[in-house]
């Protein structure tokens, strides 16, 4: 992969973030999470981001440490106590599913925000000052606002699979493809205001490379404000629509 | 003269926010100076029955399918146009976009807004990861402002929210969050800040954090005095930080411009 375009996406979001999206989209029990399951795809992901070679925070990898942990602790016999004793027998998922849920609490109470937010701007007030309307206007593109970017990944991973199996035998390629190079295919082929599934983009990718250069193209993209995205509901498929005034 | 119509059009002539506090003194005023004995009833109108009044219009403007309705900011009664009408209003305000956050910077301020005044470390062990850029955003935009320091090691900022908050998502006050009792927990008694002035216990300040829309003038701490007597002060504190190299300079470069802040902590500590 050409490093002359390295693809910037600082991700805010963490790994209790992840945890919550996984647990979500599992439709488990925050109380009663399987810990070998969650452990699995967190590190999934984890491990698609290294082949995105988008920079993780460290507290993605301490909280992969951390579910190893408790995945191992989970696994130790329970020992057998006498009654009187005063029994830690503490499940040692509790300590991360008190944080799951606490964190939820507030992501939820964002939510919230959310909805005021979208309200509030429907309000226009008599004799308006300046700081009702323009203070907190923001200048930089906001990465990804719609659709979160596990569901990209999530849907990146898909298409990593589906090009793995279809294409078992490897061919070597001569084709070097830049980041650049996409993102320039990309503008070109989609016109303004057009909307395309997502993984209509991966149709023709003759290479591993190629899939993930042309999602990192989209990426910074989606960065850039060239293209929005759209989710047909929760874990529907994922559209594309490029911007019009841009 | 009908008090309703004289609250009516008192929102009209008004520069903004009026409280119906304001109302009822300017209601009174008048009176006091003039000599319509006519209008002697209306010489002791209460705040309460201002309020009362405003709700009678509210109600009124709704029976008759107005296109505008009272709302209450923190800074007090707004006349403003019913979110029906928005998609008509916008155009005469082309340039300005809608300013929405991102879901990692209302989640940060999420937890400022329930739990202020809150260290960085303790929003960051909450979120479960570093908050510094969503946190510089916030504070860009003014909706979070530094509100001293906590009396931990290494005296680490405190933040908490602003009014801009409040009136950029159409809340009165930080208990009108939903959830307010149970997110709202007593956070480390340990965490002071510059409001110790008047000795008020540091946990009885963090139980009520200090927004200047409360109508009460004592619960104010002295801090917000101070920040709605003199704007200029309030500028100076919040200036913010800049970068993470920065902090260090910036901070105490705050410390140099703030000289109200410090001398607080001074007294403080003197009073130890």
């Amino acid at each position: 992969m050409d490093e002359e375009y390295k693809v910037r996406l600082e991700i805010f979001e963490g790994p209790l973030d992840l945890l919550l999206y996984l647990i979500k989209r599992e439709e488990v029990d925050i109380y009663d999470i399987s810990i070998e399951r969650i452990t699995k795809e967190y590190l999934s992901f984890v491990d698609a981001f290294k082949i995105l070679n988008i920079e993780l925070a460290s507290e993605f990898i301490v909280m992969a440490a951390n579910l190893m942990y408790i995945k191992s602790r989970m696994l130790l016999p329970r020992v057998q106590q006498p009654p009187e004793e005063d029994v830690e027998e503490e499940d040692p998922r509790w300590e991360l599913i008190r944080q799951l849920v606490e964190y939820k609490k507030f992501k939820d109470a964002a939510g919230f925000l959310q909805i005021r937010e979208l309200e509030n701007e429907n309000l226009f007030l008599s004799k308006p000052d300046v700081s009702d309307l323009g203070a907190a206007v923001s200048d930089q593109p906001e990465p990804l606002p719609d659709v979160s970017i596990f569901d990209l990944i999530r849907a990146f991973q898909k298409v990593l699979g589906r090009f793995d199996e279809e294409h078992s035998i490897y061919e070597i390629a001569d084709e070097n493809f830049t980041v650049g190079d996409k993102i320039d295919f990309l503008l070109a082929e989609i016109s303004h205001g057009e909307k395309i599934a997502f993984f209509g983009l991966f149709e023709l990718a003759s290479s591993r490379t190629e899939v993930i250069v042309t999602f990192l193209a989209l990426l910074e993209l989606i960065k850039l404000n060239h293209f929005r995205v759209q989710q047909d509901g929760l874990l529907g498929e994922i559209f594309l629509q490029r911007s019009e005034n841009v | 003269m009908e008090l309703n119509s004289i609250i009516e059009a008192l929102l009209f002539s008004a520069n903004g926010a009026l409280t119906s506090k304001a109302i009822a003194e300017a209601i009174r005023t008048t009176v006091k100076e003039s000599d319509d004995e006519t209008l002697d009833d209306l010489a002791k109108v209460s705040k309460e029955e201002v309020d009362i009044g405003i709700k009678e219009l509210v109600l009124l403007y709704m029976e008759q399918g107005r296109a505008f309705s009272l709302t209450e900011r923190p800074a007090g009664w707004r006349i403003c146009a019913l979110p029906e009408y928005a998609m008509w209003s916008k155009a005469l305000f082309p340039a300005a976009k809608p300013a929405r956050l991102s879901p990692p910077a209302l989640e940060t301020l999420a937890i400022i807004a329930y739990r202020q005044p809150i260290t960085k470390a303790n929003m960051e062990a909450v979120r479960g990861v570093a908050v510094d850029g969503v946190l510089q955003k916030l504070l860009d935009k003014n909706l979070v402002r530094i509100a001293g320091r906590a009396d931990l090691p290494g005296r680490p900022l405190l933040y908490e929210t602003t009014d801009l908050f409040l009136d950029h998502f159409g809340i009165r006050s930080i208990d009108d969050l939903p959830n307010s009792s149970e997110l709202r927990q007593v956070p480390l008694p340990e965490a002071e800040s510059a409001e110790s002035k008047d000795g008020q216990p540091v946990e009885t300040q963090l139980a009520m954090p200090a927004i200047s829309g409360v109508e009460d003038p004592s619960m104010l701490t002295a801090r917000n005095q101070r920040d709605l007597r003199d704007p200029d002060s309030l500028k100076e504190s919040d200036s913010g930080e800049e970068t993470q190299a920065d902090e260090h300079q910036t901070e105490e470069h705050q410390a140099e411009n703030a000289p109200e802040v410090d001398e607080t902590e001074d007294h403080h500590e003197e009073q130890k």
